[in-house]
């Protein structure tokens, strides 16, 4: 049983996260009540990965990146988006959030500026505490989307996450899901730039 | 586009059954390995990306053999892939449906090396229709050192889609305008 389902990676909610992060202890792959189309039903092997460098535009410059996450589980919650890993630390984190919209519209894989720009029937949440809508809902489509910007002081560096743990509960248990998708910025740390 | 040794590729094989009055057939398939590394020039074109592989014709001549005497009974040929040669090229592909798309995406590069996403399979991994009236099938996974990448040079013009499941995981990607 997977509670959550997360396509994505996440940040630690309404926080800013730059580098030299502890990630924590290692969390499942497989995790009950969350699903992820960014983190299929096997388990990936630790080198199974999909990045986006991206290179930040708008004003203030930013990229927002997202990934899939529905509930297999009625009940999952989110508790905290945080890295896998961290590389670099010129970057910060504007927000992390969960968005419903019109499945038709596509998901976000990493677009330009934060915030982006609204799909139909869009709705925005904080993603800490929200509980995804259920991965059988195909009238809606659900993601977390992180809105990342570049440091102010260390801004050539670029770099963010390297993959995504999302922590939740369900009932009662503590759950953690990871997303192995590379949200990045481009910077002397990231590999392209 | 980049292919490195430690990625075997699945290549289809022919034999004949002229005498069960078929003909060719596809048969099963082989795994071919390599020590070679390849990477392809970043394009804006649809292509496909091929390896080339040597193909051999095998002859099979069968005789029964009773009572200290031999009799011819048949002669089977069958095509099956050699080795990959090291060599490598690009291929131009039509369009297909992908209906499973991103939003508008930053300029930046994005990059895929997961093994867990469906396999691509090229209908025509052997062009062999001149000798046995059909082509053969290569497929290969995605790997570590398999990896595909797609520059965005715009911010907000394109978008990426895959045909079978999300670009991350399809069979097949292709960039189309947002």
């Amino acid at each position: 049983m997977r509670p959550l389902l997360a396509a994505v990676c996440v940040l630690a909610l309404g926080a800013c996260a730059s580098g030299g992060q502890d990630p924590g202890p290692a969390p499942s792959r497989i995790a009950p009540g969350l699903h992820s189309e960014a983190a299929p039903n096997q388990p990936p092997r630790p080198q199974d990965h999909s990045k986006y460098v991206a290179v930040p535009s708008g004003t203030p410059a930013a990229v927002t990146f997202g990934f899939p996450l529905c509930s297999l589980a009625a009940g999952a919650r989110i508790s905290a988006i945080r890295p896998t890993r961290v590389i670099g630390d010129g970057f910060s984190i504007v927000e992390i959030r969960l968005a419903t919209f019109d499945p038709h519209a596509g998901y976000t894989l990493a677009s330009p500026g934060y915030p982006p720009t609204p799909r139909p029937n869009e709705h925005d949440q904080t993603a800490l505490g929200a509980a995804p809508p259920a991965c059988t809902d195909k009238a809606t489509a659900s993601e977390i989307q992180i809105g990342m910007t570049r440091s102010a002081t260390a801004a050539g560096g670029g770099g963010g996450w390297d993959g995504t743990v999302v922590e939740y509960t369900l009932s009662g248990t503590k759950l953690s899901l990871e997303i192995p998708y590379g949200m990045l910025l481009c910077g002397t740390s990231t590999d392209p730039c | 586009m980049t292919y490195s040794s430690s990625q075997s590729v699945s290549l289809g094989t022919a034999f004949d059954v002229s005498t069960d009055s078929v003909g060719w057939k596809a048969g099963g398939t082989v795994s071919r390995s390599s020590s070679f590394t390849a990477s392809w020039d970043a394009s804006a074109a649809n292509r496909s990306y091929t390896l080339e592989s040597e193909l051999g014709k095998y002859k099979e001549v069968c005789y029964i053999v009773s009572g200290g005497s031999s009799s011819y009974a048949y002669t089977k040929y069958s095509f099956v892939p050699i080795k990959l040669t090291g060599g490598y090229s690009t291929a131009g592909t039509a369009n297909f449906t992908a209906n499973y798309c991103t939003g508008a995406l930053a300029a930046g590069t994005w990059t895929r090396n997961q093994s867990n996403g469906s396999a691509w399979t090229l209908s025509s991994g052997f062009d062999i229709s001149g000798l046995v009236g059909f082509d053969v099938t290569s497929t290969s996974n995605w790997d570590t050192s398999n990896a595909l990448s797609y520059k965005q040079p715009t911010a907000g013009l394109y978008k990426l889609c895959g045909n079978n499941d999300w670009p991350a995981y399809a069979s097949r990607v292709i960039g189309h305008y947002a």
